[in-house]
């Protein structure tokens, strides 16, 4: 029931996505009116048709360890503005690594504050994003996990246990067509408890409390 | 060059990285399993050998909090005869194992041993899993200086056949020749009923009383209570949570127990 539930939002969220730009164009007319004229509304459309190209087609292959989305996550991203992306992920975590075997689906969106060329070569160029601020939602599939609490529950008894929010900073390397992006992820208790309880993380743990936290990633992505 | 960077990057990476948040395998308890702690206590007895009194500490509810349970041990660590520590449950909020890391780290602070009491919160998610790899029992028992200490399970949603009840008599059993002066039962809430079937809390009282508990020490209702039972001579004292600052003292001599309860300033309990 809850993968169904899961599969289904996935679903969701990537048909939203497949809005075609014609229709967001009409979309903007209604909304814009000031700049939906008649002009620019025939202009976005035919934009778009040059580019051939709808908005569910992904503009990269995810392929991420660590972050709490998996031992292993392979996912989709799409860029959503110049320096931004929408991610949707598909974790494992096997139980050698982790003492138990689940799956995770995660999405994630990322903003990357801003680029900086470090070799720029007519053959190759290597761009820097310094620095990502990011969101994300992590869903454990698991039977000892839950969405809905189980039926032996007083309402509101236990708070949802099979998500997590996560929040995520990072730097990324882009060298063509690849991006290699590190990163340091913190779930929601995490955060809650350093900023309740920073004097005792900065007491017990070293870098500022922080390595009692958290979690470092590696991720590549290759863009189509 | 390149070849060592490369390498100590793969190794901070592989230290650093954490896979799921519901991962169970690091956890960082080491020598606070239940076991453990009872031997250090053995070891505060013997030392203790004589004496008719002792002191024993009470924390309970510290999840979200680890501050507040850090604090709460640094207050009772300037109690010079404090002969040992009862964390009355909920080390966690969503039973993952950093949260009970945390916890643990805060434990490493203590002068005195450390004896943890399964709560609710500490059953979720794979929260059995971690509590048997770090503190090994469910239930437990114990004597110290001729006082029966009876730890129970009594988290009902979570588990089922809980509280054990042959557990609960055999350890409340008297040995030949043994001299007790007290039987207390702990558990993290106090006796209750998922029905909210009040015959079901009076037998269970009863039971408890029959075995010579004289009194249960309990938290997860979030503030203190001290009251006896209307009926029997059974005494039940509820600690206040770590959250808000609370945590509690019980002295106990040949003939009776009283309680202080702080915040963090002791005060003497008084019967409701």
């Amino acid at each position: 029931m809850e993968i169904e539930l899961a599969f289904t939002s996935l679903l969701a969220i990537v048909l939203s996505l497949a809005i075609p730009s014609p229709l967001k164009a009409e979309i903007n007319n209604y909304l814009l009116p000031s700049v939906a004229s008649p002009s620019y509304a025939h202009q976005l459309v035919d934009d778009h048709c040059a580019q051939s190209k709808y908005v569910l087609t992904p503009d990269n292959l995810i392929i991420q360890t660590a972050g709490y989305v998996g031992f292993i996550a392979i996912g989709l991203g799409w860029g959503v503005t110049k320096n931004s992306q929408f991610s949707l992920l598909a974790g494992y975590v096997p139980k050698s690594v982790a003492g138990i075997e689940l799956w995770q689906l995660s999405a994630k969106f990322d903003w990357y504050v801003f680029e900086k060329s470090i070799i720029n070569m007519s053959v190759k160029s290597i761009h820097w994003h310094p620095f990502y601020l990011g969101l994300g939602l992590t869903y454990g599939i698991h039977d000892d996990l839950w969405v809905q609490l189980p039926d032996r529950y007083p309402d509101e008894y236990y708070q949802p246990t099979a998500f997590r929010f996560l929040l995520n900073f990072g730097s990324k390397f882009s060298l063509r067509h690849y991006d290699v992006i590190f990163g340091y992820s913190l779930f929601d208790i995490e955060v809650f408890e350093y900023i309740n309880s920073h004097e005792f993380y900065r007491k017990n743990y070293s870098f500022f409390g922080l390595a009692g936290i958290g979690s470092l990633s590696l991720a590549i992505e290759l863009d189509w | 060059m390149d070849k060592w960077l490369f390498l100590s990057l793969i190794l901070i990476l592989i230290t650093g990285c954490e896979y799921s948040p519901w991962q169970i395998n690091r956890l960082q308890c080491d020598g606070f399993s239940i076991p453990e702690q009872l031997d250090a206590v053995a070891e505060v007895e013997q030392m203790m050998l004589g004496s008719d009194s002792f002191k024993v500490g009470f924390v309970a509810d510290s999840q979200l909090h680890p501050q507040s349970l850090y604090d709460a041990i640094g207050h009772l660590n300037q109690q010079d005869d404090l002969a040992f520590l009862f964390v009355l449950g909920d080390l966690s909020e969503m039973g993952l194992e950093k949260e009970v890391n945390w916890a643990c780290q805060a434990f490493k602070r203590a002068k005195f041993p450390v004896l943890v009491v399964i709560g609710n919160h500490d059953s979720i998610s794979f929260g059995k899993k971690i509590w048997e790899e770090a503190f090994k029992l469910f239930n437990y028992s114990f004597s110290f200086l001729n006082t029966r200490f009876i730890v129970y399970n009594d988290n009902k949603y979570e588990f089922s056949d809980v509280p054990d009840h042959d557990f609960i008599s055999q350890a409340a059993n008297l040995s030949t020749d043994e001299l007790r002066n007290h039987t207390i039962a702990v558990s993290h809430i106090q006796p209750w009923s998922i029905d909210d079937d009040q015959h079901e809390v009076r037998d269970f009282k009863q039971f408890l009383y029959d075995r010579g508990i004289g009194y249960t020490i309990h938290g997860h209702t979030s503030k203190f209570s001290y009251f006896q039972d209307n009926v029997l001579d059974l005494t039940h004292y509820i600690v206040g949570d770590a959250a808000g600052g609370d945590f509690a003292i019980m002295n106990v001599m040949p003939n009776s127990i009283n309680f202080k309860s702080c915040s963090p300033e002791c005060l003497p309990a008084v019967l409701e």
